[in-house]
């Protein structure tokens, strides 16, 4: 007899996230991998290798998207139920932790809060165009100096000193830094004060006008960091809870999202969707002078899905023969 | 423009025949009123085509890069309307509503327009100030800069009047489906109702099962204590009135650089925290995609559908 098994995709910025999970909540299998330039690629191989360990001895039920990749790649894995990553984010928390108030969320180019009261979100931000205080930023820097992100974070947390680093804007801190090692602080506390500075940041813009309540959960990439976590409970004076699965919790929620979802039978397209040749291409609709780019998929010389435009007319429109307004 | 007898300005403003309204600001802030009134008065009106990516661009390459996104696309309405045009109508207006004051920047519109654009067309102004004088008596100036006759002008008035109401009160309030969620869309009327800023998060609504309403700006009474400006005071008495049985969620369209709305926004949020209403701000940009609006705007649907499910299974 197969177990079921609920598959969950958080396609970010910076990684693509697999988590399956069986149908009481339990993780079966959990990946975490940088997004490199095609998310469709990296969701292949990230299900290859489930498949791999997984074998045959699970059969997946249900599968719920999340992140900012979330319907192109529900299009191409053939998704059950698609999801915001700030709903799919709350669910895991709130399903590991059910007394939590607040909950952090810091990936590649996104921060976000979410206010959860009696185990429901009330209230939620994200991050504007900026991103400063996100994942993206440490990683730049990590690259400045030279040294690896698990380096970044363990030096951080060393530091005795902390520097004081400009961070209301990331080309500043950046420059800040400079001058800094410049005049001959250390890295650990140059480090940590950035950690500082991003914390500071994302307190004073992305949770202006929230209240912070303890239990707080921090999760996200960005959440392993160590600088990160000691910024967090040196600034708020809460220590926050790293929860089990910390890196990879909008997946993690998504998954717990299909395993409730009552999906009678899935549209999953199966894992042999990773053999394929699966790419995206795009053309300009000049039905009006918005210009929008339309995205079309193509799998193994099919095309399956159609999205983007503002009138959202091309939506699930897949006849082949619209491939002719291109060529005019 | 400057030093020209007030006789050779009538004499230049007699010959046009094709006036301009830029599809922005005034447009949307007095719906079709305008338009109507130049028409009735037997002018031929040009309105510049909707905003489209195409305004957003040029907007985006002519404006003043300070300025917020709707006093940005005006400009762009406006360099449209070149070549078309003899002339295009660009009030000063100073307030919309009694007891209130306009948005500053819109008091210095026709000078920016005739700086910007001297060469392309001439600039007919008027001084919509209803703080002190009635609509009335600005349509009737305008009429009498343009030499109409009283009679024509009094006519004019009146039919442009009445498009007016007919146009505030087009979008009835919808009817309400048994358990669907109810939400009213706030913010300027020229964020709210240029389809190209505000269509997306209607249409996203609608996806999302939840009837959304624009507030509407058809009453021309408020409370000018505590907001002074006109259109967010009316939103502000709106917002008190709310009932919490009624309406589910209020979504703030605000544009990126809004003054007003940068302190306003804090008493939207005051009144409906009280009222525990949810209202949450999404700011209009020429950067932002539809993206994070969509995320938005679903998790903010998702987050009141749990609450409702959460306070129902409590009873």
């Amino acid at each position: 007899m197969k177990t079921a098994g609920y598959l969950g995709l958080d396609v970010g910025s910076i990684s693509t996230n697999l988590v399956i999970v069986d149908a009481a909540g339990t993780v079966l299998h959990e990946t975490y991998r940088r997004v490199g330039g095609s998310p469709i690629a990296s969701v292949q191989s990230a299900l290859l290798d489930a498949q791999a360990v997984l074998g045959e001895s699970v059969q997946i039920a249900g599968v719920c998207t999340t992140g900012s990749g979330r319907n192109l790649i529900g299009a191409v894995v053939g998704a059950d139920v698609v999801k915001n990553e700030i709903s799919a984010h709350a669910h895991a928390a709130i399903h590991l932790h059910p007394e939590v108030q607040t909950i952090f969320e810091i990936g590649g180019q996104d921060s976000k809060v979410t206010l959860v009261r009696d185990g429901v979100v009330v209230d939620f931000a994200m991050n504007l165009v900026c991103a400063a205080g996100t994942g993206s930023f440490l990683d730049s820097q990590a690259i400045r100096l030279g040294i690896t992100i698990p380096d970044l974070s363990e030096r951080a947390a060393q530091s005795t000193a902390p520097t004081s680093i400009a961070g209301r804007c990331t080309v500043f801190a950046e420059s800040d830094m400079i001058h800094k090692q410049q005049t001959g602080h250390r890295q650990e506390d140059i480090l940590m004060g950035l950690c500082h500075a991003m914390v500071r940041n994302f307190l004073s813009n992305v949770c202006a006008g929230k209240e912070i309540l303890a239990p707080v959960v921090l999760q996200g990439g960005v959440s392993a960091n160590l600088g990160i976590r000691r910024a967090f409970s040196e600034i708020l004076k809460i220590d926050p809870i790293i929860p089990k699965h910390n890196m990879v919790m909008g997946a993690y929620g998504a998954a717990l999202i299909a395993s409730k979802a009552g999906i009678r039978q899935t549209i999953f397209r199966g894992y042999d969707l990773c053999l394929r040749a699966i790419f995206t291409q795009s053309f300009g609709c000049t039905d009006c002078p918005n210009l929008c780019e339309i995205v079309e998929i193509v799998d193994a010389g099919r095309l399956i899905s159609r999205s983007g435009g503002r009138c959202r007319k091309w939506e699930g429109d897949t006849t082949p023969s619209k491939e002719k307004i291109e060529s005019k | 423009m400057f030093g020209k007898g007030k006789s050779a300005a009538k004499q230049e403003v007699r010959k046009f025949r094709t006036v301009g309204i830029p599809r922005a600001l005034v447009y949307y802030l007095y719906p079709a009123l305008w338009e109507t009134f130049l028409r009735e008065l037997g002018l031929t009106v040009v309105v510049s085509s909707p905003t489209s990516r195409k305004t957003v661009e040029h907007a985006g390459l002519i404006s003043e890069t300070e300025h917020c996104l709707p006093v940005k696309l005006s400009d762009a309405h406006l360099a449209e309307l070149s070549g078309k045009v003899d002339a295009v109508f660009v009030p000063r207006i100073l307030s919309t509503l009694r007891g209130h004051i306009a948005c500053p920047k819109l008091g210095a519109l026709p000078d920016c327009a005739r700086a910007q654009f001297s060469d392309d067309f001439n600039v007919i102004s008027v001084e919509i100030n209803e703080a002190r004088i009635p609509l009335e008596a600005s349509m009737a100036e305008l009429g009498k800069r343009l030499c109409a006759k009283v009679t024509d002008i009094q006519r004019a008035a009146e039919r442009a009047l009445s498009a007016m109401r007919t146009a505030q009160t087009e979008s009835k309030p919808l009817i309400r489906p048994a358990g669907a969620l109810y939400f009213l869309v706030i913010g300027h009327p020229y964020n709210l109702h240029d389809a190209f800023l505000s269509g997306p998060v209607f249409q996203k609504l609608e996806t999302l099962g939840v009837c959304a309403e624009p507030v509407s700006f058809s009453c021309r009474e408020a409370v000018p204590e505590p907001v002074k400006w006109d259109t967010c005071s009316i939103i502000y008495d709106r917002l008190r009135r709310l009932d919490p049985q009624e309406w589910h969620g209020v979504i703030h369209l605000s544009s990126f650089n809004c003054g007003c709305d940068s302190i306003v926004s804090t008493l939207y949020h005051d009144v409906l925290r009280e009222k525990k209403i949810p209202l949450m701000t999404l700011v209009l940009d020429e950067h932002a995609g539809q993206a994070g609006v969509d995320t938005r705007l679903e998790a903010f649907v998702d987050s009141i559908k749990e609450q409702h499910e959460h306070a129902a299974t409590r009873h």
